[in-house]
């Protein structure tokens, strides 16, 4: 799920940048140290979309540099365990498939698949197919599914999905 | 007494909507709303010349495959008529962003729903939806 949250930093500025452009350069800073990261406690920070210099800067007289707090807005995702969410495949192997939703990258395993459904190994390209030959599962189909577990590192989100549950599956 | 470990998440519990407290300011937020923003933000940025990380590009491809809807006046319709009805911000960003159709699906996808006790008014809702979906 996306969500918009007001988030702080203390931002460290190199003294050659303390001119006329101080805050832009800052600004700059913040944008290119905190965008597409991603940290296990809010989520994958996406994009932000305002900044706020909340405190005069204060210089650290070990090193020069100059210190800003800021506080700025950003659109952050997050998997939440039990969240249903659409996601494309990306990988089929016989052990599961992988999927993309965004900055997030999920693993369906065969346990999690609906059990008439087959791993086709004879098939050009890899996927699952169900007994009736109905329901496929290839790459770049989309699938609705839901977020069963997350692996979370300090700079990664991994997650374990499942479309064992109703309603869940190939969206046709 | 209650001990937690030090360094331990907080998980959310999405029956009984609670969000770890780090998120308790979060507003949730539709694709369709992300895709409208990234795309501003795209807009405004590319013309300087600035790279975005991949993950930014990835997000946007997401966001716009899965934009339930395509304009600013649709989005403010959709959130005008779901928060009349009693409903969390999370159940109404997920009923959106998934466009369910009968209240059964509503209630087994999103499971804090099963507190709704009046499954024709969950289903005129739906039916709401599906109507701004067809006519925007």
């Amino acid at each position: 799920m996306f969500f918009h949250l007001t988030l702080e930093k203390d931002l460290h500025i190199h003294p050659k940048h303390c001119g006329p452009n101080l805050f832009t350069i800052a600004q700059q800073q913040l944008y290119s140290e905190v965008e597409g990261t991603c940290s296990g406690r809010y989520g994958f920070i996406i994009t932000i979309t305002s900044v706020d210099f909340i405190s005069k800067g204060k210089v650290l007289e070990s090193s020069g540099y100059v210190v800003f707090q800021v506080r700025y807005k950003a659109i952050i995702f997050k998997p939440f365990k039990g969240e249903v969410l659409d996601a494309i495949v990306t990988k089929v192997t016989n052990l599961g498939f992988f999927a993309e939703a965004g900055p997030l990258s999920i693993f369906v395993s065969t346990h999690l698949i609906p059990s008439d459904m087959e791993f086709d190994a004879q098939s050009a390209n890899p996927c699952f197919v169900s007994d009736d030959g109905k329901h496929k599962i290839s790459k770049d189909d989309e699938v609705r599914l839901q977020i069963k577990g997350t692996r979370v590192d300090a700079t990664e989100i991994f997650a374990i999905g499942s479309i064992r549950e109703d309603y869940l599956g190939v969206i046709s | 007494m209650d001990l937690k470990k030090p360094g331990a998440q907080e998980e959310e519990d999405l029956v009984n909507l609670k969000f770890p407290s780090d998120l308790k300011d979060a507003k949730f937020l539709l694709n369709s709303e992300v895709a409208i923003l990234l795309e501003h933000r795209k807009d405004i940025d590319s013309a300087e010349g600035i790279e975005f990380p991949q993950t930014f590009h990835k997000t946007l491809a997401y966001a716009e495959k899965f934009s339930r809807f395509k304009t600013k006046a649709s989005i403010k319709q959709v959130r005008a008529t779901l928060s009349k009805h009693q409903l969390a911000e999370y159940e109404i960003a997920c009923l959106a962003n998934l466009c369910v159709e009968t209240s059964d699906e509503a209630k087994s996808l999103i499971p804090s729903l099963k507190r709704v006790k009046d499954d024709d008014a969950l289903q005129s809702y739906l039916d709401d939806l599906a109507n701004l979906r067809k006519f925007n």
